[in-house]
């Protein structure tokens, strides 16, 4: 991706961490909170391909990772494959207005259920079973209502800060 | 190179390998040689979590004013609405927090304890499952690592990284916090280890398999980190664990860890233990405390170990010259 692109993205993740950890993490919501920046490194992948996908994945789970507890690399490796995942589906959901949301949905679960294994087999004793059966559903459920803006966000600013980028 | 599958799974590949390479470097136990970085980066975003954590809590306090109580009242004010609306909610706000305040100043004062207020500004787990807050107070104001965090209710957690202008703070029910306890009573009570788990009730585990834990008596940091004497919470049931080393019974929290806002950082203890001057007094109706064990059937011999063949508890347990157990 451009360089210009890049910065952007880059402000885009920060902005969705800091976000997600202030104001939707306070909102009264039943369930789990919203996945701000998941959705986002999806919604990178799916307008903008496998590539940046996986490289915005990368940076942001740094981020997360730095910021929390996880050991440094967990959210890394598991957003790097998110977005990996989302730049392949880029052409299935291309004129689609459904298809996004259900991509979204997926690799939410997908994730989020990585992450909580892998925190469980780095020694980290979280995510018993029930709170995993909680907070799943309703995160992913959270991250596909966030999608239907983040998407075309993320594709409008695409086009207008690189609009030579073909794919 | 966008499109190229091969050269997609090679970069792939190398990211994943790179980020198994630092997750092994970070999971070495001690001191990980990222944690500066991690020090860094709070610091660098700490402000920004300040001015978006106070904007949150405005907004959340507006929010919580009209669909709270008085949607119809809202309703009708609506012609004049920009400034009825924000003085209602301004107002709302400095309630909650006031009271919050003289909750916290309460449970300090009858401990002892000198706190530094805080307010929270950032939930932790940007994926979910860890238990931890930032707050609004770093080096700065007096903030240092392992420091206990307190509010009206009871313990919250302990400080584990801090910034010049923020800190983070490890709540007790995240599943890695484990809090020395002990039980209400007097003589002071057994001792054990009250275990967080998310959004069950914690366990506490009682070192002496044949301890005495009935539902209702509550449980209190019994002072190694933490600083003693500040409520845990409230056992609600004991589990029968035969043949097991230690005994274990499930506690609810008195804290509500889903909605934390103003806390105290305990920065300086008064000396000495307070023992169980911080749990508030018994409500009328709640269940007493269990009795004291049974004394043994005299046998005439000395059971009690004090050097007379009486089989009473004339024992001065607190060194105050006389045998009652007075506060």
């Amino acid at each position: 991706m451009s360089g210009r692109l890049a910065v952007v993205t880059a402000l885009l993740v920060v902005a969705a961490v800091l976000l997600q950890v202030t104001v939707l993490a306070r909102l009264p919501l039943p369930g789990a909170d919203p996945h701000l920046v998941l959705v986002l490194v999806v919604a990178v992948g799916l307008v903008r391909g496998p590539a940046d996908g996986m490289l915005t994945g990368f940076g942001a789970g740094l981020l997360v990772d730095l910021l929390g507890v996880s050991a440094l690399g967990l959210a890394a490796l598991v957003l790097c494959v998110t977005g990996y995942v989302a730049g392949l589906l880029m052409d299935e959901v291309e004129r689609s207005t459904v298809a996004p949301l259900l991509v979204v949905g997926g690799l939410s679960l997908a994730a989020t259920l990585l992450y909580a294994v892998l925190t469980g087999l780095t020694g980290d004793p979280r995510g018993t079973v029930g709170a995993l059966a909680r907070a799943l559903p309703s995160g992913a459920a959270y991250d596909v209502v966030l999608a239907p803006f983040v998407v075309p966000g993320v594709a409008a600013l695409s086009r207008r800060i690189d609009p030579d980028w073909q794919d | 190179m966008n499109r190229d599958p091969r050269r997609l799974r090679l970069l792939l590949v190398l990211l994943v390998l790179v980020a198994l390479a630092l997750i092994t470097i970070d999971q070495r136990g001690g001191r990980s040689p990222f944690d500066n970085l991690r020090d860094g980066t709070a610091a660098v975003l700490g402000p920004f979590q300040r001015g978006l954590g106070a904007v949150a809590g405005a907004v959340g306090n507006i929010g919580g004013g009209i669909t709270g109580r008085d949607a119809r009242r809202a309703e009708r004010l609506r012609i004049e609405v920009d400034r009825l609306q924000q003085e209602v909610a301004a107002r709302d706000a400095q309630g909650a927090t006031e009271q919050q305040l003289a909750a916290l100043y309460g449970l300090t004062g009858a401990g002892q304890y000198r706190t530094r207020a805080a307010r929270v500004i950032a939930y932790g787990g940007s994926l979910g499952f860890e238990w931890t807050v930032t707050l609004d107070v770093g080096s700065g104001d007096g903030i240092a690592e392992d420091m206990t965090v307190v509010n009206g209710d009871g313990l919250v957690g302990r400080v584990t990284r801090v910034t010049p202008t923020t800190s983070q703070v490890l709540l007790a029910n995240d599943a890695s916090s484990s809090v020395g306890g002990r039980l209400e009573a007097a003589p002071p009570g057994e001792v054990g280890v009250v275990d967080g788990a998310g959004q069950s009730p914690m366990m506490l585990r009682l070192f002496s398999a044949q301890a005495q834990v009935t539902e209702g008596q509550r449980v209190v940091t019994f002072g190694s980190t933490y600083v003693p004497g500040v409520p845990i919470g409230e056992v609600v049931s004991v589990e029968a664990t035969p043949g097991s080393l230690e005994r274990r019974a499930q506690v609810r929290p008195f804290v509500d860890y889903s909605s934390l806002d103003i806390v105290g950082v305990v920065v300086e203890l008064a000396e000495g233990d307070p023992g169980d001057a911080v749990l508030p007094p018994r409500p009328p109706d709640a269940p007493p405390p269990p009795p004291p064990p049974e004394a043994p059937p005299d046998d005439g011999g000395d059971n009690d170990g004090d050097g007379d063949n009486n089989d009473d508890n004339n024992d001065d347990n607190n060194s105050d010259g006389d045998s009652g157990d007075d506060g």
